[in-house]
């Protein structure tokens, strides 16, 4: 409900009697249609969601066009519109001319073949950008920094953001994020088929790579027992010191603990107890030598060489 | 929230204990140095609604100096509030009484008068002398630095154990 305010205020009234007073009131009307109309509202409880494509002015061939313009790509009408079909709503399609008794030989494609080799494709032009831009960092970590990329929230995320959600044929509305995310990967697959693959890795780049941007990775590059991890990794003759400790005997107790070998500090962490704060000194370690430190530079975007063998 | 992220809060928020040594140190002019520590105005982060402020260990209540006569001239008033229940002080009578009110008094008086003031004044320990108990010493890790340095006094050690040629018989007289 949207009124325009000058329709529900009454004229501006100006009086002169013994001082000039000025009435600028709301119409009696206002307040009790109001409450009518919500309350209609709240009877008819909750109304399905509107897809855009239900009203009336929607044009689906310049719509898929503009997808394309938008994000400054060519793609070819057909394997655009194929990336957008869904299964289910081809054998929803198919049901209805059943329906009225027709037989349904639909000459439409889904896009479970397009989402598969979308997938593939993004897989590789992922793993290629970590491989380079984090030489050091085990290839354990590379994967599950990977597989976060690539996980159905984030894909969901950027899919709905450049306006995926609302081309997408299928008979689920509000889509659901697996939905959103096999739209993306086949849109992505038919670009590599419009543009070619340089064009398309761009593409990866410029979307799903970006999303990494101001994202702590440490939680994903954490191994399971770091002091073990870090022994095998620079060899046994560690040795862990309480550098720092204050407020000992009280519930606020803090200790910083740094790991040395040959008398080189390796790292230091800190935590309520030195058994917590060792395992931050080695997880500290670990992340240097990695070179994922919290004051590490942001992931370069623009200027990269990717490498083109995968050596993983 | 990440375990990084976690114990670099716990690293930040930890409550340091200072100590510091009032031995012939005018209580006013520390009290305004303790009060900060307390509050935790000396960190980047302090705000007034965030529990940052630290703990101070004050010893040597019993030597601190005050200028001039004040020990004579300086009144502690006090109402029992009955009908003729006000008393004046001196503070040399309040010191011989309580060796740590003045400097508790100086405290609490430089800081400015909110709900916030009788809790940040529980953060603040005084001992009269240098004996503090054990527990307590455990969690001191930090040092407020002497806002003046302690002078050096004719009876001490040092005098006495000054290398000498001869020493003087004690009724020695001139002639």
């Amino acid at each position: 409900m949207s009124f325009s305010m000058k329709f529900l205020v009454k004229p501006l009234v100006i009086s002169y009697g013994n001082s000039i007073t000025v009435h600028r009131q709301i119409h009696r009307w206002v307040a009790p249609t109001l409450k009518a109309l919500n309350n209609r509202k709240r009877e008819m409880g909750p109304q399905p969601i509107n897809r855009r494509s239900d009203y009336l002015e929607w044009n689906y061939k310049a719509e898929i066009y503009s997808f394309g313009k938008r994000l400054g790509e060519d793609f070819k009408e057909d394997l655009l519109r194929e990336a957008f079909t869904e299964k289910s709503f081809i054998n929803l399609e198919a049901e209805k001319l059943m329906k009225v008794g027709v037989d349904p030989q639909l000459d439409m494609k889904d896009n479970a073949n397009f989402s598969v080799e979308g997938e593939k494709f993004i897989s590789q032009c992922v793993l290629k950008y970590l491989v380079s831009v984090l030489p050091s960092l085990p290839s354990e970590h590379i994967e599950s920094i990977h597989n976060f990329l690539l996980s159905d929230e984030k894909l969901s995320t950027v899919s709905k953001n450049i306006g995926i959600d609302d081309l997408v044929l299928t008979a689920e509305y509000p889509l659901e994020q697996s939905t959103l995310s096999r739209s993306l990967k086949s849109v992505i697959h038919a670009l590599v088929l419009s543009s070619g693959e340089e064009r398309a890795s761009k593409f990866v780049t410029d979307f799903i790579i970006t999303q990494l941007c101001g994202e702590d990775i440490t939680p994903l590059c954490t191994p399971e027992n770091p002091i073990e991890k870090l022994k095998s990794t620079v060899g046994a003759n560690i040795e862990s010191r309480i550098i720092v400790e204050s407020a000992k005997n009280t519930l606020l107790a803090n200790y910083q603990v740094g790991i040395y070998q040959e008398k080189n500090l390796l790292g230091r962490g800190c935590g309520e107890s030195p058994w917590i704060a060792e395992e931050m000194a080695a997880l500290d370690a670990l992340w240097r030598l990695w070179g994922i430190t919290s004051n590490k530079k942001p992931f370069p975007i623009k200027s990269q060489k990717i490498v083109n063998s995968v050596n993983m | 929230m990440s375990a990084l992220g976690r114990v670099r809060q716990w690293n930040a928020f930890s409550q340091v204990w200072h100590l510091f040594d009032a031995k012939w140190q005018n209580p006013f002019q520390s009290a305004a140095v303790i009060t900060k520590y307390l509050m935790g105005k000396h960190k980047p982060f302090y705000h007034p609604f965030a529990n940052c402020g630290d703990v101070v260990v004050v010893i040597n209540s019993r030597h601190i100096a005050l200028l001039g006569d004040e020990w004579k001239k300086r009144v502690y008033f006090h109402h029992t509030g009955y009908p003729g229940g006000a008393s004046w002080t001196l503070a040399w009578e309040l010191h011989e009484k309580s060796p740590t009110m003045i400097l508790e008094k100086a405290v609490y008086s430089s800081m400015k008068g909110n709900l916030q003031r009788r809790h940040t004044m529980k953060r603040l320990i005084i001992y009269p002398d240098d004996i503090i108990p054990e527990d307590i010493h455990t969690n001191i890790s930090s040092q407020i630095k002497q806002l003046r340095k302690v002078p050096k006094v004719l009876e001490s050690d040092e005098v006495n154990n000054f290398p000498r040629i001869f020493k003087l018989p004690v009724d020695y007289v001139p002639s």
